[in-house]
């Protein structure tokens, strides 16, 4: 789109002339926290990752390397420390390389644990994270993933939602394998309302 | 020996004896599944993997054995935790 005003070679720009012209554009999100972790066996982010500032967080999770097969975890943390009750609730629905296509759900548990990594990883998982810091609703998310299953070594893609049922404020998230070690980054954007 | 390292922001230490039992415990958690999720997946392989078989056998394609195997291979592959 052409400027508001014709300028001409040579000409001196000065500020007003700039301001009439020029805006600045706020990104629709910003990147909160990005962090790399190398062979160890939880990951949790700093305390107060989430804030009030934003509702909605987009994290990107992967996984470069696991001393392990095996189940992913994903718990919410209180003050930088991830909360372990039974409060965790998710529904997974996916389809394997094979032509497999299936789901799970389940309710009353210490992590959310939907899909695992083989030791070729290819754990990638994208998903938003719904209004985690509010103390009267429950912090909800939702995303998509692709990885390589430890149980057949297949190429596993999905959606899933989940739910931490207990309305408590979150202030970061904490990843860890079944066993083993990982390596790998997550990045943390909130999301501009308006 | 040290426990298994954690990293949360930036810091990286050993894991306190509490986290690591708590690691540990809810690692063999997440490696058993449940009844429903190993007859959700039986179900499912039965479908795509041995009923094709069994149709098969039912036209004179396959034998008995070989749909009987391939219900095994299922059974096998998605055994059912054990009881706790």
């Amino acid at each position: 789109m052409a400027l508001p005003v014709t300028y001409v070679a040579g000409q001196v720009l000065e500020a007003q002339e700039l301001n009439d012209s020029f805006i600045y554009v706020e990104p629709g999100s910003k990147l909160i926290t990005a962090a790399t972790f190398t062979t160890v066996s939880t990951v949790s982010m700093a305390a107060s990752t989430f804030t009030s500032t934003y509702d909605e967080y987009q994290v990107f999770f992967a996984l470069t390397a696991a001393s392990a097969g095996g189940a992913i975890g994903i718990r919410v943390n209180n003050a930088g420390t991830a909360r372990t009750a039974a409060n965790y609730a998710h529904q997974f629905v996916y389809r394997q390389s094979n032509g497999f296509s299936n789901g799970n759900d389940a309710t009353g548990q210490t992590s959310l644990s939907f899909a695992g990594t083989s030791t070729t990883p290819f754990y990638r998982t994208a998903f938003t994270v719904s209004l985690p810091t509010s103390a009267t609703l429950a912090t909800r998310m939702h995303g998509t993933i692709t990885s390589r299953s430890a149980l057949n070594d297949l190429d596993i893609s999905g959606a899933w939602g989940a739910v931490y049922t207990t309305a408590e404020a979150n202030d970061g998230l904490t990843f860890f394998p079944a066993s083993g070690t990982f390596s790998g980054y997550y990045r943390v954007y909130g999301m501009r309302q308006s | 020996m040290s426990n298994p390292m954690i990293q949360i922001g930036d810091v990286v230490r050993p894991m306190t004896d509490e986290e690591y039992a708590e690691w540990v415990k809810t690692g063999q958690e997440m490696s058993t599944p449940t009844v429903e999720q190993v007859e959700s997946a039986r179900l499912n392989q039965y479908e795509h993997y041995s009923d094709p078989i069994f149709f098969k056998w039912q036209r004179g394609d396959a034998t008995e054995a070989e749909w009987r195997e391939a219900v095994a291979k299922v059974k096998a592959d998605n055994p059912y935790p054990p009881a706790p």
